[in-house]
């Protein structure tokens, strides 16, 4: 039971320091900078659900097609197809309100930087969990906090863009820091 | 997704070196003004969707094979490049009710920004512009060649936008 949660403590650990998670995490949130705040709940179940389904339609395609797709050109190709396969899909279950182009790019974007580990999938499938999770602390907690930052003017001295940008820059460089105590 | 967004995550993947963001600037100048040119046919919301995107990867399958035939080294470290193109007329889809000359000029002042961040980040990390040595004895600030130091120069290049982006739009129209 220990060594379970050691093995879980330092996954969660490899993917934050290692695994590029943090560019995952920007990408996905600058999206949901242009989406809806009041519908944050739907949006992030929304976004759950796209990730989980090209995640197991990427795994399906490449571990049956191992031997065929040798290319890393077809395995682009199969994820920009499984990324249009499931946005056609979702959007007939719930409503995406216009916004299905933007959940593909943002999913096909992190499916591009985070390619699928058949070796740990552990590690790659803690991403679906982690980055909905990331993105609804961000909508619930981030958001209003930098709204109340803002200096009630006509116009702010910074946008709230510029701060969510040097705000993650400086996470990810305290990351940085422990990567070296990690190894 | 629009513009912005697209550039933004452009210059924190592909501003590593001023050579990458030349090669990727030629690339996307050539299918950003062929997207706006014919906006009619691949910039339709509904009707030419799935098509815009599949001819725009076939594309960049295309670019790639070629680049990993006479390039190979630069290829190898330089993989997602190229497909990150199918990404560009998502991102044009925000201008679609608009005029072509506003979306080329718009366009056209990102991919300015993109190259003169990579130029610059390339001048304060190693004193070098294209790999050839520009100031001499220079130790260079490795911290603004790691993700979150292309983050902050961003965030500056953003700031610089916002202040200063109003003048260059009136200039435009």
């Amino acid at each position: 039971m220990i060594d379970l949660l050691i093995n879980g403590i330092n996954t969660i650990l490899a993917n934050l320091l290692l695994n590029n998670f943090i560019y995952n995490y920007f990408i996905a949130s600058d999206f949901f900078y242009e989406s809806d705040e009041e519908k944050s709940k739907e949006v992030t179940i929304n976004f759950f659900y796209f990730l989980i389904l090209t995640y197991i339609l990427n795994f399906i395609s490449l571990k049956f097609g191992k031997e065929y797709i040798r290319i890393d050109e077809a395995k682009y190709l199969i994820g920009v197809l499984n990324t249009i396969l499931v946005t056609l899909f979702i959007g007939k279950f719930r409503k995406l309100e216009g916004r299905r182009i933007y959940y593909g790019t943002s999913i096909f974007l992190i499916n591009l930087i985070n390619p699928i580990n058949f070796e740990n999938i552990l590690v790659s499938s803690l991403n679906i969990i982690i980055i909905p999770l990331f993105i609804y602390i961000n909508l619930i907690f981030l958001c209003p906090l930098f709204n109340k930052l803002k200096i009630e003017s006509k116009k702010a001295l910074v946008s709230y863009r510029v701060i969510f940008i040097i705000t993650i820059a400086l996470i990810s460089l305290i990351f940085k820091a422990f990567i070296g105590w990690y190894k | 997704m629009g513009l912005k967004s697209f550039f933004i995550i452009m210059a924190i993947f592909y501003s590593k070196d001023s050579i990458t963001a030349f090669v990727f600037f030629l690339i996307l100048l050539i299918l950003g003004v062929l997207c706006i040119c014919f906006k009619k046919i691949f910039l339709q919301r509904n009707e030419y969707f799935v098509f815009t995107i599949l001819f725009f990867s076939i594309i960049s399958v295309i670019l790639s094979l070629g680049i990993a035939m006479y390039f190979p080294i630069w290829h190898k470290t330089n993989k997602t490049l190229i497909f990150i193109l199918p990404l560009l007329p998502i991102a044009l889809l925000e201008y679609e009710n608009l005029e072509k000359k506003y979306i080329l000029n718009k366009f056209a002042f990102f991919l300015r920004g993109l190259v003169i961040l990579s130029l610059f980040k390339e001048l304060i990390s190693y004193g070098t512009i294209f790999n050839i040595q520009v100031i001499k004895n220079y130790e260079g600030i490795l911290f603004f060649d790691t993700f979150s130091g292309t983050l902050i120069l961003i965030a500056c290049g953003l700031i610089i936008y916002e202040r200063l982006g109003d003048r260059f739009a009136n200039k435009w129209n």
